[in-house]
């Protein structure tokens, strides 16, 4: 059975202008032990997308469709079952560490207490578990750290100290919310790997959000693509970067710099990423589609799956052969003639409106 | 001007400390230590490093925010008073101009785009009426905006367009230097492109130089001729961008390349010999 199930997952939030749609049907599974990878730009609902799972939307959010851990729906849990299963079988790691830690207490009360209440362990027990724990993130001086206050500590620390506190209960699914967006590079590849390394000792399974989709491609086995509330496209890193199907991911793999190469002009996506409540019926990326045709902007493509794929696009069997290109300069041709000169002057949307 | 097919900027043994902590705890960080450094009129030097390596506060002094303990700074052949006169200070923002990670921060969520942008022309150039409107037209298509963007708040606008109005207030100072302190890192990825290209046209149209300060090497290789990689207050290497890049020598600069994701990288822990290695 599926660690973690999302079928059709849909969430509206009450604004002034009415109601905006953030999900627009959002489906997916999860395997006992594997990393999934939800890689978009902001707005396409990634990290919305992992606080359905464990209830943490935002006050007032319509939620609809359901989300299955290990087959029984979150959404009906009462708030003691609801307060189990956040404690013992998932856990979650923000952006900033420091959200997750209180400020007045030491790194050695914080980790204690945690292993205290949700275990239910002795004292001392706790505290040569705690220890243990910081040994495994790469803490060399284990002391010094139980003993800091987190402003003493600096982000790539704090953000071992949470790891070290998210997988002490074992838990069978461990959310990431873009955890290494606010370090260095350097600090980012090590978390990364202590990361890793936990996951795959505890066989716990990983829902990663980030923008990156570099990063995604190392630590998961699969990648969802999201764009404006929808998923557009799954698939393993491998085949993401061999072959993308979807005109969205493409674009998305050319239009980053690359670090070996330097490009004369980047391939750019005209405008800018959309909001689930932007869209008007047809393709969701149409308007930023250099590939679209008529049809695509009024019929509205499904998620169809293929062969332990999935793609979102009218045009992807068509598409295939040009979307899986090899060289980006070959697609940037296509696609940036059309837009130099004129990068994206006309096709911004007007933000005033 | 008589550094045409010079150096724009010659930065010489730069120093600045800043005291840290309280008490027992208070110690002094050198955030610059020796820093030297030249750009080439109409080049752009990337400054590369990660927090603590000195990066924003060497920007910081380079514009006159912030005030150098030891050296020298000549910005367009005049060298730059440490304790500088209101005119002086008026006339070096002429020569450059900075933009920022995050577009919010310079720009008032109460006024206008064009308010923002002819406040700079007024102070600057005297520029307004009339004239001043057309300016405002001018660089808003330069940064790829359209005339009725002026019109609107910056709480209006995309991050994407936000950075742009920030571009522009910058160009209409007209200076021959632009600093730009991770000026693309907030945006996403196919809005930082955008961006980057704009950057790019920008600076063969109007023959600005750049000084560009990132963490990212993929936005380095993209941008920039040559390149510093800063460490703790000091610049550990330095040379032509596909250089350092290719044949990195120091082990910081390997490591940074290295952290950095790409296809078929992996994340690792450096170990103890490796980072040994670099704190010396």
């Amino acid at each position: 059975m599926n660690v973690l199930e999302l079928d059709d997952v849909r969430l509206d939030l009450p604004s002034k202008r009415g109601d905006r749609a953030l999900l627009r049907g959002v489906s997916l599974s999860l395997a006992p032990g594997e990393a999934l990878g939800l890689v978009g730009e902001s707005g396409s609902g990634k990290s919305m997308t992992l606080r359905t799972v464990l209830r943490t939307e935002p006050p007032g959010a319509r939620v609809t469709g359901r989300v299955l851990l290990d087959g029984a729906d979150v959404r009906g849990l009462d708030a003691a079952a609801l307060r189990r299963v956040r404690a013992n079988d998932v856990t979650m790691i923000s952006q900033n560490p420091r959200a997750a830690l209180n400020p007045v207490l030491r790194v050695s009360q914080f980790l204690v207490e945690g292993l205290c209440d949700a275990r239910g362990e002795s004292r001392d027990a706790a505290t040569r578990r705690a220890r243990d724990l910081l040994a495994r993130v790469g803490i060399a001086d284990v002391d010094r750290c139980m003993g800091s206050y987190p402003h003493q500590l600096s982000g790539g620390m704090l953000q071992r100290v949470v790891i070290a506190a998210a997988v002490a209960s074992s838990p069978r699914l461990l959310l990431a919310d873009e955890p290494t967006t606010a370090l260095d590079v350097t600090t980012q590849s090590e978390v990364m790997a202590i990361l890793d390394g936990q996951r795959r000792e505890h066989g716990m399974a990983m829902l990663f959000v980030t923008h990156d989709l570099e990063l995604a491609s190392a630590v998961c086995d699969r990648i969802a693509v999201l764009y404006a509330g929808e998923i557009v496209e799954i698939a393993t890193p491998a085949q993401l970067h061999a072959a993308p199907r979807h005109p969205y991911t493409r674009l998305l793999l050319d239009s980053r710099p690359s670090i070996t190469a330097r490009a004369s002009e980047l391939p750019v996506i005209p405008g800018r990423p959309i909001a689930a409540y932007e869209v008007e019926g047809g393709c969701a990326f149409a308007a930023r589609c250099p590939w679209a045709a008529p049809r695509c902007e009024r019929d509205e493509p499904a998620l169809v799956h293929h062969a332990g794929r999935a793609t979102r696009c009218l045009r992807s069997d068509e598409l295939a052969d040009e979307l899986a290109g090899e060289t980006p300069g070959e697609t940037s041709g296509e696609t940036s003639g059309e837009t130099t000169g004129e990068p994206v002057r006309d096709r911004e949307t007007e933000a005033t409106t | 001007m008589s550094t045409t097919g010079g150096n724009v900027i010659e930065i010489s043994g730069l120093r600045k400390e800043f005291a840290v902590g309280r008490g027992r705890r208070r110690r002094t960080v050198r955030a610059l230590d020796d820093v030297s450094l030249s750009v080439a009129d109409g080049s752009c030097l990337a400054v590369v490093g990660e927090s603590g390596s000195g990066k924003t506060t060497l920007a910081r002094v380079l514009v006159g925010l912030e005030r150098a303990d030891a050296g020298d700074v000549v910005l367009a052949g005049r060298p730059v008073a440490q304790r500088p006169r209101r005119a002086e200070r008026r006339s070096r923002a002429r020569d450059i101009q900075m933009v920022f990670q995050d577009p919010n921060g310079s720009l008032n969520r109460r006024r206008t785009v064009e308010a923002a942008i002819r406040e700079v022309l007024a102070a600057h150039h005297r520029v307004t009426g009339a004239d001043a409107r057309r300016r405002v037209d001018e660089l808003l298509d330069q940064v790829g905006l359209r005339p009725a963007h002026a019109r609107a708040l910056p709480g209006e606008l995309s991050g994407g367009q936000q950075q742009r109005v920030a571009i522009a207030r910058a160009l209409a100072a007209e200076p021959r230097v632009l600093v730009l302190d991770e000026a693309v890192a907030a945006l996403d990825v196919s809005v930082q492109a955008q961006v980057l290209n704009l950057l790019a046209e920008i600076r063969r149209a109007r023959r600005l130089t750049y000084l560009f300060i990132t963490h990212d090497l993929s936005v380095v290789r993209q941008v920039s001729e040559e390149v510093v990689v800063m460490r703790q207050g000091r610049i550990v290497e330095r040379g032509s961008t596909s250089e350092v890049l290719d044949h990195p020598r120091h082990p910081y600069t390997v490591l940074l390349r290295d952290s950095a994701p790409r296809p078929g990288w992996r994340p690792r822990l450096s170990n103890g010999s490796d980072l040994a290695e670099v704190e010396t």
